[in-house]
């Protein structure tokens, strides 16, 4: 194995090789001294944020791939769909994963560029640099198109007309789907930093990241309008002249990528110092608030209000909690906007099910996404100012903490919707499954808790948590739909019941949370425990 | 100062008045918010440029312009004859830039981030080790070369940052505030390192905050003040120009900032209230 990836280093790095890197502007020397470095880095721990560097992350995320899709794969073939169809329904599914992932996983490389601060004074150009930045995506393209294609490729043997060169094919066709994903990606991150001013670059490339959801929401309102307006969405492939459609697509396509990826790798690491300065310009001063003033005189303090306003501000500021929530947050969120607007206006207590049955526990799931995600941030190397903390104020600083969580999360959503309800259904009605909704987010709240993983945003974002995440929000959509099935049979039928039900969960609510603090507490002394204690583990030579 | 370990700064003097850094009517801007407002000097060769200025004046701005690392918004920039930005990659084979808050490969030890500097600029391998060793030495870092950088002292990364920018012997040094952390044997070792290397030819940028540093090292003193470059002359000059006898002095004069006393005072009454 060893000889083999030393033969194909070999031939990556030789003359051949050299010429072509050269005659796309890419200096091979250089190149590969920088991709050699990245390698180490990640080995070290120093890029585990980088998920085509991480290569426990993208083993995990593999596995769970192969897993799902060969579950699809054999659902599939046992309604023994045409081979094109099956092939087809597969890329789909490869390219709508790698946008998602490719997506974010460039605009973490690009717009987050620590290595970038560091080499920009280095005699690097710009595509040298960011080919060797972005060649960690290509591990991302093999893992992603392998691990969704490997077992549907050999159980589409099974279908009528499969050939057995079919998985061959199949996934060479898959591969190549993929590297024009990637070049897709690539060119779009070059089409924004050419026109996109600097400053607004990281929040335009966290809303590029979106695009496939916005796709997948908008699909369903797109095909029925066109249904509508009997156009027919494979029209052009069936008129004469779509062999000339489909040049002319492809030729679009080509010039797209091409100017995308030049400008892309242009000045590259002249604009890394303004990358990194972006948003630093003089803002607004920032209001002082009157919540926090609250925060403190009722939970603990000036430790309170710290708490409070340290989450309050980087949950908003900080770009890789942004990156990591931003796709879940706003397609769950268009998702819910579209769900809303169709059954709002049925009461909850009519004794039909609505969508609104359903807030709390899409709160208390939005929960468990932001607490899991809660300990990690881009300037995790600034935890050293809690190092400093007395002991006594992580109390305190873990109730400023909760309640920023349940402030953001669950009063004011609350506040707003309630004002909507209390129009359609009338003060009582609205009032109760307001007050029984927040009883209900807020144990999700308490429950929550429990997973954040030390002092908010000290913590290095590892892409190898990613693939944890999946089976954590499964199993709590799984106990979230239980938990509606449960209120809607046994709770809902009696507006009694809910107002003592409300009672119950609330104090529940309370206690737990008490609980989980002390649980929150201790987690964050130990992670700082661990920082203290690492600065001592890591004073050690490297053998070389 | 062991002048022997630099043995491979032995250019000589060059052509002194052929400007090095030509940097003319600049203008610099970060988002909206303007930072350089037409700021317009030249450096020569040989020269040792002082460049001062209270906090946010613009002086790492203006390092970073030269090492082309950043694109002003109107104005010209050339280096050893070369245009910025179109020629920052050539330029960056000619400078060695020490910068004030350095990011680094903290996993990296202090050998393998000096030769991945030095590969990156293309030194020969041969030359590379011997000019590393040279260097660790004289920094009396040899013993720590295997240690990863996160486990250096502030002095010892900043040890290491001078090192990687001299490395691959360039023709101009830009330095912000190279002497932050040293110890005194070290800030000696780089003061008469600097007066070497301008006396070798080399071009050094020197900015800091150290005044009485830059009048003993610095041939020519630039003043940055919100943006506009104030002062430009040697350091005999401003001193008899603004009638004062210190380079500090001066620095309070042209700045507005003649008295510290009531800031003093407001910042012991605020910790007493």
């Amino acid at each position: 194995m060893r000889t083999i990836r030393d033969a194909v280093r070999q031939i990556l790095r030789g003359p051949r090789a050299s010429r072509f890197l050269e005659s796309l502007g890419i200096e091979p020397r250089r190149f590969w001294l920088l991709v050699d470095l990245f390698e180490q880095l990640s080995e070290r721990g120093e890029t585990l944020d980088q998920l085509g560097l991480n290569g426990v992350a993208l083993r995990t995320m593999a596995l769970w791939y192969a897993a799902a899709s060969a579950f699809i794969g054999v659902l599939m073939v046992a309604a023994r769909p045409a081979l094109t169809f099956y092939s087809s329904a597969f890329l789909v599914l490869t390219a709508f994963l790698l946008f998602t992932v490719l997506l974010s996983e460039a605009g973490n490389s690009l717009v987050n560029p620590v290595e970038g601060l560091v080499l920009a004074h280095q005699p690097v150009n710009g595509a040298t640099y960011t080919a060797a930045k972005l060649l960690h995506l290509a591990n991302v393209v093999f893992f992603v198109t392998m691990g969704t294609n490997t077992v549907p490729a050999f159980l589409g043997l099974f279908l009528k007309g499969a050939r057995w060169y079919f998985p061959v094919f199949h996934l060479a066709v898959a591969l190549g789907c993929g590297v024009v994903a990637a070049l897709l990606c690539c060119a779009l991150w070059g089409w924004l930093m050419r026109f996109i001013p600097v400053r607004r670059l990281k929040a335009a490339g966290q809303l590029a990241a979106v695009l496939p959801f916005l796709g997948l929401t908008l699909w369903i309102p797109v095909r029925l309008w066109l249904v509508r307006a009997h156009i027919t969405l494979w029209q052009p492939l069936q008129s004469e002249f779509r062999w000339a459609w489909g040049a002319a697509l492809a030729g679009a396509a080509v010039i797209v990528v091409v100017l995308g990826i030049r400008s892309l790798s242009a000045d590259y690491l002249i604009r890394v110092s303004a990358i990194m300065h972006s948003g630093s310009a003089r803002g607004r001063p920032t209001p002082r608030s009157r919540t926090g003033e609250w925060v403190a005189r009722l939970l603990g303090g000036p430790p309170a209000r710290a708490g409070f306003a340290f989450v309050c501000r980087l949950t908003r500021r900080d770009f890789q909690f942004r990156r990591q929530l931003v796709v879940f947050g706003l397609f769950s969120l268009a998702q819910a906007v579209q769900l809303m607007k169709e059954g709002w206006r049925t009461d909850p207590f009519s004794g039909r099910f609505t969508v609104v049955h359903l807030l709390p526990h899409v709160l208390g799931f939005w929960l468990v996404a932001i607490c899991s995600v809660l300990a990690y941030g881009s300037d995790y190397k600034s935890a050293w100012i809690f190092l400093l903390a007395p002991a006594r104020a992580f109390r305190g600083f873990a109730r400023g903490v909760w309640a920023a969580l349940w402030l953001q999360v669950i009063a004011v959503p609350h506040g707003v919707l309630f004002l909507v309800l209390a129009w359609s259904w009338g003060v009582p009605h609205a009032g109760l499954f307001i007050a029984y909704s927040i009883a209900v987010s807020s144990t999700y709240l308490a429950l929550d808790l429990r997973l954040i993983e030390g002092v908010p945003f000290t913590s290095q974002v590892d892409a190898a948590r990613n693939p944890i995440q999946g089976p954590i929000m499964f199993m709590g959509a799984l106990a979230g739909a239980a938990a509606v099935a449960l209120q809607y049979f046994l709770i809902f039928p009696s507006p009694w019941v809910v107002a003592m039900v409300t009672a119950v969960i609330g104090t529940a609510a309370y206690f737990l949370t008490r609980g989980s603090l002390s649980a929150v507490e201790a987690a964050f002394r130990y992670h700082l425990g661990l920082l203290s204690a690492e600065s001592g583990t890591l004073y050690k030579e490297i053998d070389i | 100062m062991p002048l022997s370990r630099i043995q491979w700064f032995s250019q000589g003097r060059r052509n002194l008045s052929n400007p090095i850094v030509n940097f003319e009517n600049v203008i610099f801007c970060y988002d909206r918010a303007e930072v350089l407002h037409d700021v317009s000097f030249r450096l020569r060769r040989g020269e040792i440029v002082g460049l001062l200025g209270p906090n946010g004046a613009g002086k790492t701005t203006t390092l970073k312009i030269i090492a082309g690392m950043l694109t002003p918004a109107a104005g010209t920039v050339s280096v050893c004859g070369l245009p910025l930005p179109e020629q920052a990659v050539s330029v960056k084979e000619r400078i060695g830039y020490v910068p004030e808050s350095a990011a680094l490969f903290e996993s990296l030890t202090g050998e393998e981030f000096l030769e991945l500097s030095g590969r990156l600029h293309d030194v020969p391998e041969e030359t590379l080790q011997a000019r590393m060793r040279s260097i660790l030495e004289a920094f009396n870092l040899s013993s720590d070369r295997v240690s990863r950088l996160d486990t250096y002292s502030k002095g010892m990364r900043q040890k290491i940052l001078i090192a990687a920018a001299l490395l691959h012997n360039p023709e101009l040094v830009l330095l912000d505030e190279p002497l932050s952390g040293l110890d005194v044997n070290a800030s000696i070792l780089v003061k008469d390192l600097l007066a070497a290397l301008a006396a070798a030819g080399k071009t050094i940028l020197y900015s800091s905050h150290v005044l009485d540093v830059v009048e003993k090292i610095c041939d020519r003193v630039l003043i940055i003040h919100k943006g506009t470059l104030i002062a430009d002359g040697t350091p005999e000059a401003l001193r008899t120009s603004t009638r004062q006898s210190t380079l500090e002095d001066v620095f309070r004069t042209l700045t507005n900032s003649e008295s510290v006393d009531p800031g003093v005072a407001r910042i012991i009454a605020a910790l007493q209230s």
